[in-house]
């Protein structure tokens, strides 16, 4: 068996040049709705190119230097942005039934995505070292305490809280949008119901 | 521009059809209408959308940076609290101590850890993991940093040394008469005054931790205490637990003008900025008195989250819950053209 050709024959059946990259699109995409996934997806890139140019500085940097602080702001705004895309994406996918019809595989992708992005926005407020990681470490380690998850990430250690979110997170976020992106792409927009 | 510039080849007009799409997309979209689409515009003008409202946000509102609250600013700012948190410490009050009687991941004693029934996660952890983060706060916030600070203070030295060589009930007499005596205590040029009692050494230990705090040098003993690969250190947690449930802490951000923001938690920021509001979900499950008493509150709502965020998960699969979306019709406001325009012919095609 050739292990190249099976790659190739699967990528056929499952995600043609015309499903990743489609010149066409059922009319019923026709709504601003569609766009608040956009919004999340350019607003985590926004966050990986400032993040990329915060983490060459370090936190001391970007704490005091003008251009830093800069980077910091549209990190901090991008984060915002991120979030008002993905919670408006989650809600208009729950109100399109969007799981119809074989995509629920995309549905619980989402939903493990949402969930990866929570953590990585609270280990990125950890991440700030300024009063309010200050606090937020000292607030949130209760939560993380009393379900057992303390024992292996204590939010007041600032080493594993900067690992985890300029490398870990990043990485499974990243991995996780490209699978959601892949079933997206695979099974096409899910249709309008039969009214 | 020339003319050959403006002939499309016949790779730029694509078929309103489903060539080349895969054979879910065929499936999926068989006898449906379809109109011309151009994913990569899409993209490069959504990215220009949210580039631009990012940088209008970043310069017109910036974002709140706050510096910390350390040791140095509560023992200057409020010496009294200070020393009646240290001596808290001593004296292992839960009311004062972070840490103290608080169980794993601190200690392994499980008593207090918060348990629903038979679930108890933290308690599970430890026969797991261990103690991972192991503090004993009278030694390691009070008597190791004081016995650093001793080779600057040979008589502070004496002190810890009489302390640490008396029996517990000893120990407790003095702390607490000197805690009682602190409630009528005054402070003179920035050191704690108590009245004449017979305190032990524990009135010189705590006036050595009000000097050590305000020299900004506490934290840095800290950081030191038992740690081979000192000065590298990352973890945080005996700094940050040292204060974080005692006023002092909070009431010295408020000095510092650090506290814009009555409300708090983990959703909020300081100021008027928006802290991490995708957490309320989360957060307003404390605000149910039931809960907020509650002695295992953390572990309730993590509980409560839990189940929410399973439901989420598998919605898909439940029934009457997958059919909300087709009960509320939020749909035909979103698909609205479609159902103007094209559902009865897509119907009347199939």
């Amino acid at each position: 068996m050739n292990l190249t050709t099976s790659a190739q024959r699967a990528l056929k059946r499952n995600l043609t040049l015309e499903d990743a990259l489609p010149t066409r699109m059922p009319v019923y995409v026709n709504s601003v709705a569609y766009l608040f996934g956009a919004v999340a997806l350019m607003s985590f890139l926004l966050l990986i190119v400032t993040g990329v140019l915060l983490a060459l500085g370090g936190p001391f940097w970007y704490h005091t230097n003008s251009v830093g602080r800069a980077l910091d702001y549209a990190h901090f705004w991008a984060v915002q942005v991120f979030f008002a895309g993905l919670v408006a994406h989650l809600a208009t996918k729950f109100f399109l039934g969007a799981w119809r019809d074989g995509r629920w595989a995309t549905w619980m992708v989402g939903a493990l995505l949402f969930a990866s992005g929570v953590f990585t926005g609270l280990t990125g407020y950890l991440l700030q070292t300024n009063w309010d990681s200050q606090w937020i470490a000292t607030q949130a380690k209760d939560a993380m305490n009393a379900a057992g998850i303390g024992a292996i990430f204590n939010t007041m250690d600032v080493g594993q809280v900067l690992m985890l979110h300029a490398v870990v997170m990043p990485l499974v976020v990243a991995a996780g949008i490209g699978m959601h992106l892949f079933l997206v792409r695979r099974d096409s927009p899910v249709r309008p119901y039969d009214d | 521009m020339t003319d050959s510039a403006n002939v499309q080849t016949s790779e730029d007009v694509q078929p309103l059809d489903l060539t080349g799409a895969g054979p879910r997309t065929r499936e999926n979209l068989r006898g449906l209408p379809l109109k011309p689409y151009d994913l990569v515009r899409e993209g490069i003008v959504v990215f220009g959308f949210v580039l631009i409202v990012v940088v209008v946000l970043s310069i017109v509102f910036k974002a709140p940076d706050y510096p910390t609250v350390n040791a140095e600013n509560v023992a200057t700012m409020q010496p009294l609290a200070f020393v009646q948190t240290a001596a808290g410490i001593l004296a292992e009050d839960s009311d004062i101590s972070a840490v103290a009687g608080y169980g794993p991941p601190y200690d392994a004693d499980t008593s207090a850890a918060e348990h629903i029934g038979p679930i108890a996660p933290a308690a599970w952890a430890k026969d797991i993991f261990g103690v991972t983060r192991p503090i004993d706060p009278p030694r390691d916030l009070i008597i190791r940093p004081l016995q650093r600070a001793a080779a600057l203070d040979p008589a502070l030295g004496l002190a810890v040394d009489r302390y640490a060589a008396a029996t517990a009930q000893q120990q407790g007499v003095w702390l607490a008469a000197y805690r009682k005596a602190l409630s009528t205590a005054t402070v003179s040029n920035g050191d704690v005054v108590v009245a004449p009692g017979d305190y032990g050494p524990v009135a010189r230990m705590m006036d050595g931790m009000l000097r050590l705090g305000r020299s900004g040098l506490l934290e840095g003993a800290f950081a030191a205490d038992d740690n081979r690969y000192y000065p590298y250190s990352f973890d945080l947690t005996k700094a940050l637990l040292f204060f974080s449930i005692a006023s002092p802490y909070t009431d010295s951000a408020t000095h510092l003008q650090q506290l814009g923001n009555p409300q708090w938690g983990i959703v909020h920021e300081t100021g008027n900025y928006p802290g991490a509001w995708w957490l309320d979900a989360y957060q307003v499950w404390y605000e149910v008195p039931a809960i907020a008493d509650a002695d295992n509150a953390d572990l309730i709502v993590v509980g409560i989250m839990t189940v929410l965020f399973v439901v989420l998960l598998v919605l898909p699969f439940i029934p009457g819950l997958r059919r909300i979306p087709h009960g509320v019709k939020v749909y035909r406001l979103i698909w609205r053209d479609w159902y103007r325009t094209h559902a009865a012919e897509a119907r009347s095609r199939e």
